[in-house]
């Protein structure tokens, strides 16, 4: 029985750990959709040439 | 009994493992300062090369709201002339205006008679997912065909986007900026005098005035309904600074203070009662209220907590690796928002999609998963997540090591 204790509290660290580096992910790709749309904007706006309304 | 011996003679007796310790704490001491100097350096740096990047090419824009023009000129007063076959179509200025993270830049094209034709924006500095809410809503429609002499008051002249208050009036005053400039420079028209900046302190500036007094008085040690105190607060703030006003902390905020774009406090008092209110009771009384005791969400994820019965796990072997992280996440959102001088650009807080239920897809899966994780683990956003916290243990960081330095050149004095 003491030895199952150790195991229950690693496996419940593990998913701990598991949640943040998800999250973190997560965090990752909503900053970079974040900064795609930006860069785009920017683009977009550089192609427009005298005459022609986006 | 033998495995209890034998357990006590393995672990080093007290005295010695205190020592061990007192060894260890200058080697990490020593190890965080180089990172907290390198890290300033790092963001002077990106803060210098964003200065150097930021240099918007506003032609295309003019073209854009003058899309029949031919010839776009200069006018002597730094305005711009738009022509089709040399016969003369209007005008356009760059209006300014303040919005939510920072100044904002809208290209104006009037006809001759001093009416709005088109807009665009230049230059924004908002939560890209908070103006894209502002752009679909159709404000930038709405406020074509305005005139010179129009109020432009938001609600009342112009219908507003509710819950981008400071957006939308960012927006009006950039487009009352730019005709009201270019009637009276360019078509030499009797413009009224412009109405005097509404100073604004409502309920929400009240509300976190007193949250700040109660968070402080609670946490005296001579209080004695601390508990009951600290939940009406945590509550309180939920419902107010989150559902109702929606205007919780968030690094934009910060990074906005960084790169010097600090607000109208005529209009935007809550932020600086919000910024000047945790930087006091921080240096005062060492002590942050904000988060342990109003965060809105931190309160949702207490009372999360409370449902689930949460307890606080400590990491035995992550925790070091998990706060890194955190850090990491943090400086890298202070360091994109510095380089493209945008402070909303980085804000990755999901407040907006747990209050205001505006967010993508991945927004409120991340929101789900922290609610859900929050059920078993006390406050998950706040400990590992959240960008506060390691701005705060940053600030705390260099006010220790100030105050040392200071100690040691001056070993009387004290600050």
């Amino acid at each position: 029985m003491d030895k199952n204790i150790p195991k229950k509290k690693d496996l419940k660290e593990i998913v701990i750990v598991a949640f943040i580096l998800l999250c973190t992910v997560l965090v990752i790709i909503d900053v970079g959709n974040n900064l795609e749309r930006e860069i785009n904007y920017a683009d977009e706006m550089k192609t427009i040439e005298p005459g022609n309304k986006s | 009994m033998e495995q209890q011996l034998i357990i006590k003679k393995q672990r080093p007796p007290v005295s010695h493992r205190s020592t061990t310790n007192k060894q260890c704490r200058p080697k990490k001491q020593s190890k965080e300062r180089k990172i907290a100097a390198i890290s300033i350096m790092l963001i002077i740096a990106v803060w210098i090369i964003g200065i150097y990047r930021e240099s918007a090419d506003i032609e295309p824009y003019l073209h854009q709201v003058m899309p029949t023009a031919d010839k776009i000129e200069k006018s002597a007063l730094g305005n711009f002339i738009a022509f089709n076959n040399n016969q003369l179509l209007g005008y356009i200025a760059i209006g300014e205006g303040n919005g939510y993270g920072g100044p904002m830049q809208l290209a104006v094209a009037i006809n001759l008679e001093g009416e709005i034709t088109d807009l665009t924006v230049i230059k924004h500095l908002e939560t890209p997912r908070w103006f894209e809410r502002v752009f679909q809503n159709g404000l930038i429609s709405r406020l074509i065909g305005k005139r010179y002499n129009d109020a432009f008051s938001l609600n009342s002249d112009v219908d507003g986007v509710s819950g981008a208050t400071y957006t939308s009036r960012g927006l009006a005053n950039a487009s009352l900026e730019g005709v009201r400039r270019l009637a009276e420079q360019e078509l030499d028209l009797d413009v009224p005098p412009k109405a005097p900046t509404k100073f604004i302190f409502g309920l929400p500036e009240i509300t976190l005035i007193a949250l700040f007094v109660l968070g402080i008085i609670g946490r005296k040690k001579s209080f004695r309904h601390t508990k009951k105190m600290r939940w009406f607060c945590m509550v309180t703030g939920m419902i107010m600074l989150g559902f109702v006003y929606t205007n919780p902390l968030t690094i934009s905020m910060l990074n906005q203070m960084l790169l010097g774009f600090w607000p109208d406090w005529h209009t935007h008092l809550y932020w600086y009662l919000l910024i000047i209110g945790i930087l006091f009771s921080m240096t005062v009384f060492n002590k942050n209220p904000y988060c342990e005791w109003f965060c809105p969400f931190g309160a949702a994820q207490e009372c999360m907590g409370k449902i689930g019965g949460a307890k606080a796990h400590t990491l035995r072997s992550y925790q070091s690796k998990m706060q890194w992280i955190q850090r990491g996440l943090a400086f890298a959102a202070v360091l994109i928002a510095l380089l493209y001088r945008n402070p909303g650009l980085s804000s990755y807080e999901i407040f907006g999609t747990m209050f205001d239920l505006d967010g993508n897809v991945t927004q409120f899966f991340l929101l789900g998963l922290v609610l859900l994780s929050a059920l078993f683990i006390h406050r998950p956003w706040c400990r590992y997540l959240c960008p506060i916290k390691p701005v705060e243990a940053f600030i705390k960081h260099l006010q220790n090591w100030t105050s040392e330095t200071w100690t040691k050149i001056y070993p009387k004095r004290k600050i």
